[in-house]
């Protein structure tokens, strides 16, 4: 194990690198509140692949499919996250293009709910996203605080305030562009690093041949494909994902973000193609872990770091401690900006007529709050799974009917309101989470039937589809969804921003310099 | 269906050797990417 001492000393170097880039990228552009939370068609195909790369790939990369390897059911409950992190990129490609054919000065995904269907939709989302999103910060912090306490003893707390400091600096300073910016870095740093380390590991444990014959003789339902508990596990895992991914305001950020079309297809097709692979291979640590019988008394969630142990010299932790630092940043960053962006976006509607600098001191006020909260959150170490879990089951229930406005005119805001309950209703009469305390209910608790996730989430999605669509038929409405382009309109001044950073000034010819 | 030794090696090796291809091709489009930016801010400059 390396000294917590020389973890820090890596993680404080790391963290000040990618805020140095951050900021002294920013200060090179002009900086609008437009720029700073939709960075609008200035992500050509490279750009918009590395941030979704590494805004999506998170430290849970190193917990989660090792895990689900390890625990859960073998290849075939990799099989399904690697799938199930793949398909909600795809789905953007489809989802991104109707948005900026439809929104093309939009920001967040609360503008197209609120222009689509309504108030009490919009306020449905908004919880929705918000929830998902800061529970996705949380859990983030957290699996960082846990890996440095895992390799280097370093307590929660620290690892939590030193990420969640840095990344406010540069992601309040320069917002989505320092995201986008610092993504791709990452990215560039990740790949290779996450790449090299699984493959000594592979070497390191003895090679694919004698980790197969391990496993074949000691674990054999861990290589079957057919395994019924883990296909079960990557058939929930893939609507889950799906589901929350469309309330992640980062990934609708990037849509606005993207060049043009050509750029959001291929960039989001990209990172749709490379996540698979990465998530197998993570998986794939935990299936070997568990089939070598390394993992002991440990628990499922910290496979992939047991197998790195076996198999690898402790001075390689340090570039576990980088990859952790890399991971947990390039989420944050993302999670940050986004959960300001969705109010930002929406104060210029509330807000009477704000002005561009009200709108940036609020998007930085905004970006404080988060970080701060976040901190606190993630410093506790508390296991924010249940709450993810009830996180994902609430966009499972509601993705479908959400996007169904976007192809259908004929969707209403109470149809798919009430598609979206009644879908969360049979969701959470499967759910195993909240199973004990709903069947001790009277009345209801004994009709109830048995919890299972797959039913759970496959019920949640495909009754309020169903719903949705039902109610569309039974409609006469006929939305224009040409007209929701007059819903949004861009953030900055009439007189837009200005080449040195300043704003306009009053008589709309020049600039005054503006501190930031 | 249990997964053959040849298969498991053609999935950790051809994910990794996948990993590469997609990280050598981001690479490319990032240096296209970085050109186009610099050829665009230096025909901007020449103009008036």
């Amino acid at each position: 194990m390396v000294t917590t001492a020389l973890a820090l000393g890596v993680t404080v170097t790391v963290l000040a690198a990618m805020t140095a880039l951050g900021v002294a990228h920013s200060r090179t552009r002009m900086l609008s509140v437009e720029d700073y939370i939709s960075a609008r068609n200035s992500a050509d195909t490279g750009t918009t692949a590395a941030t979704l790369i590494a805004s999506g790939m998170g430290a849970w990369i190193l917990f989660s499919p090792a895990e689900a390897g390890a625990g859960f059911g073998g290849l075939a409950a990799v099989g399904g996250y690697a799938i199930g992190s793949a398909v909600p990129l795809l789905l953007f490609i489809s989802v991104g293009v109707r948005l900026r054919e439809y929104l093309s000065q939009g920001h967040s995904l609360t503008e197209y709910v609120y222009g689509r269907y309504g108030a009490w939709m919009y306020g449905y989302a908004l919880l929705i996203a918000v929830f998902y999103m800061f529970i996705s910060l949380a859990a983030g912090m957290t699996a960082a605080a846990d890996a440095l306490a895992f390799v280097a003893d370093v307590p929660p707390w620290i690892t939590a305030t030193i990420i969640g400091g840095f990344v406010l600096v540069y992601t309040g300073y320069g917002g989505l562009v320092a995201s986008i910016f610092t993504d791709t870095v990452q990215t560039l740093v990740i790949l290779p690093l996450l790449t090299l380390s699984f493959a000594a590991v592979v070497v390191g444990l003895g090679g694919t041949g004698a980790i197969h014959q391990a496993i074949a003789s000691a674990n054999p339902h861990l290589l079957d494909l057919g395994f019924v508990p883990g296909l079960a596990f990557g058939g929930y895992v893939v609507i889950a994902i799906t589901g929350s991914s469309v309330f992640n305001q980062g990934r609708w950020q990037r849509v606005f973000a993207a060049a043009d079309d050509a750029s959001l297809r291929r960039g989001f097709a990209i990172a749709a193609v490379v996540t698979v692979p990465m998530i197998l291979l993570a998986g794939l640590l935990g299936v070997s872990a568990a089939g070598l019988g390394l993992m002991g008394d440990a628990g499922p969630s910290v496979a992939l770091f047991v197998a790195i142990a076996a198999a690898l010299p402790d001075w390689a932790t340090l570039g576990v401690v980088v990859l952790v630092v890399l991971l947990v940043t390039s989420t944050t960053d993302t999670l940050f900006n986004g959960i300001a962006s969705i109010v930002t976006a929406d104060l210029s509607r509330v807000l009477d007529d704000p002005d561009e600098r009200t709108l940036q001191y609020a998007a930085r006020a905004l970006t404080v709050v988060v970080a701060i909260a976040a901190i606190a959150v993630g410093a506790q170490g508390y296991s924010v799974l249940e709450l993810f879990l009830l996180a994902d089951l609430l966009g499972a229930a509601t993705f479908i009917p959400f996007l169904h406005g976007l192809y259908s005119g004929r969707a209403t805001e109470r149809g798919v309101l009430l598609a979206s309950v009644a879908g969360l209703l049979v969701g959470l009469a499967y759910f195993p989470t909240f199973h004990g305390a709903l069947v001790a209910l009277p009345i209801i608790g004994p009709l109830l039937p048995g919890g299972s996730f797959i039913h759970s989430f496959a019920g949640a999605a495909g009754v309020s589809a169903l719903l949705s669509l039902l109610a569309a038929r039974l409609s006469d409405g006929r939305f224009d969804l040409d007209s929701l382009a007059a819903e949004v309109h861009s953030l900055d001044d009439a007189a837009g921003p200005v080449a040195d950073g300043g704003r306009p000034t009053d008589d709309g010819t020049g600039s005054e310099g503006v501190e930031r | 269906m249990i997964l053959g030794e040849v298969a498991f090696a053609l999935l950790v090796w051809g994910s990794l050797a996948a990993v590469a291809v997609v990280f050598a091709f981001l690479i490319v489009m990032l240096a296209c990417g970085a050109r186009a930016e610099t050829d665009s801010a230096a025909g901007a400059e020449v103009q008036p």
